[in-house]
């Protein structure tokens, strides 16, 4: 798409989100294949004006104005089930990786690595309930996180965080997945993420420094 | 089905109230045009949201009525109909029948196999409309009930189960929402199979009914308000992405508010919110 969404959709870039599925709407009439059967443009054009409602509701509409190296002003991005973030990347992982630890969990992090998410968890279910650490909580719930499974996740990194509160890796984990919540939370407030209130900054300072550390940042977990 | 997906009166104008009521009825009506009378007491407000949901994105042609009513015979009533109506309510007796089938397969009462019958030859015109939709759902039921023979404690495979027939029944048809249709119906089908297992499980415990929430912590305290406000977030997140206009009062009434009315009404009795329930 090389024309900018908003011009696309003849709304201004302050638009409200109601301006803009209503702009949407009224070409989506005009242009619809359905009304327009003799007409090779119109499923084109429709094409055009999904792309460019698609791209201002997923935030990534700023790249155009801004160019590639621009900042996006998407105020939320989803925790999403399958995305690509390395749970490992830290150093201080790293570190703690070279002590000695039970055998289970050192399967279990080499499959994770691997992507082999089942197996990881396969080899934690070798542990015996009784024996089972905050290290057993987290990976499970990094495995589990990975395969979608994300009620288990949030339950496993919850305990995680409670059996070793000083530990920041869980607690990062912890709070990232409950992002979903915390923008549940902020919708049916009616706070917008993007203009958080006093208390709501503070969720998102965190979150951010979540993502940073977990992309392989430093360890700056900095939080209420 | 389970009834969670409700409106919270106390919160919606009079205006949005009767579009919903007739949004009901207009259901109700279609039930019974199209599988019999008897049909209208499948009805569900998990299906008037569907189809509140649907209409508002594919604006089809309402018609609306005027007209008396078998269950309310002595006051005239108005509802709406259309396309989405008609669908919900084909939707509506496919996943019933399957409940009645569930409910003699777990309990061999003979009087659900009776209650069943009337509705064998609109099941199968259904399943014959919608292969898609009958197919998950037939295949995920079957795994559920394994699942609940087997005491499967993994909550995420069952929500996850009943969270594939909702987002089969959540895509009307192939263009370009269907994808975030499906995702939207998925995540709020998993909230609706975890919120009944948080309600019920404190009585699933006491008759040792399948519950995946057994082995975990009691459901005071809200300790399970994170994980459904989490599947919730998600169903909020892809409604967003949806170019809804027309009642989007209505909708955001049920998901951010509706939803709670029995988990309130369980774990807080005495709070406002509890009170402001269907």
């Amino acid at each position: 798409m090389d024309q900018d969404p908003y011009t696309i959709l003849g709304v201004s870039r302050d638009a409200s989100d109601e301006e803009i599925k209503t702009a949407y709407r009224n070409l989506a009439k005009k242009y619809h294949p359905d009304r327009n059967p003799d007409d090779p443009n119109a499923a084109e054009k429709m094409n055009q004006i999904n792309a460019a409602y698609d791209a201002i509701k997923d935030g990534t509409a700023n790249y155009y104005s801004q160019g590639s190296g621009g900042y996006s002003s998407a105020g939320y991005n989803q925790y999403s089930w399958s995305q690509n973030w390395n749970p490992f990347g830290g150093s201080y992982q790293q570190a703690y990786q070279q002590t000695q630890e039970r055998s289970e969990y050192q399967a279990a992090y080499h499959f994770i690595v691997a992507a082999h998410y089942q197996e990881a968890l396969n080899a934690l279910s070798g542990v015996p309930s009784g024996e089972r650490t905050g290290r057993w909580y987290y990976l499970s719930s990094v495995a589990n996180s990975r395969l979608g499974n994300r009620i288990q996740a949030l339950e496993h990194a919850r305990i995680a965080a409670e059996m070793e509160p000083s530990n920041s890796s869980y607690q990062q984990l912890y709070a990232m997945l409950q992002q979903n919540g915390v923008y549940y939370q902020s919708y049916t407030t009616g706070n917008d993420m993007s203009m958080p209130s006093s208390d709501r900054l503070c969720t998102s300072l965190c979150l951010a420094s979540v993502c940073c550390s977990l992309c392989g940042g430093g360890n700056f977990f900095l939080c209420c | 089905m389970f009834g969670y997906v409700i409106i919270n009166q106390s919160d919606l104008s009079e205006e949005d109230l009767l579009r919903y009521r007739q949004c009901y009825c207009g259901l109700c009506h279609s039930l019974k045009e199209r599988s019999g009378n008897m049909s209208r007491l499948m009805l569900t407000f998990d299906l008037t949201f569907l189809t509140l949901l649907l209409q508002a994105l594919y604006e089809k042609e309402e018609r609306e009525v005027n007209g008396p009513c078998i269950i309310h015979p002595f006051k005239q009533q108005s509802w709406w109909q259309s396309e989405i109506t008609s669908y919900a309510a084909d939707m509506t007796v496919l996943l019933g029948y399957q409940k009645l089938m569930d409910d003699w397969n777990d309990d061999c009462n003979p009087l659900k196999l009776w209650a069943s019958l009337p509705f064998k030859q609109h099941y199968r015109r259904i399943m014959q409309q919608y292969p898609r939709q009958s197919e998950v759902l037939e295949d995920r039921m079957a795994k559920l009930s394994f699942m609940e023979i087997q005491d499967e404690q993994d909550p995420d495979k069952a929500a996850g189960l009943f969270g594939d027939i909702m987002a089969e029944i959540f895509v009307y048809r192939e263009d370009h929402w269907t994808d975030t249709l499906r995702k939207m119906g998925a995540s709020l089908g998993r909230f609706i199979y975890m919120m009944d297992a948080v309600v019920d499980l404190e009585k699933d415990r006491k008759t040792g009914n399948y519950n995946p929430l057994k082995d975990l912590p009691d459901a005071k305290d809200n300790h399970y308000r994170d994980f459904l406000e989490m599947l919730l977030g998600e169903t909020v997140y892809y409604f967003d992405k949806l170019p809804i206009v027309d009642d989007v009062q209505i909708i955001k009434n049920i998901l951010c508010s509706g939803v709670w009315s029995e988990y309130m009404r369980k774990f807080y009795p005495d709070s406002k919110e509890s009170e402001k329930g269907e």
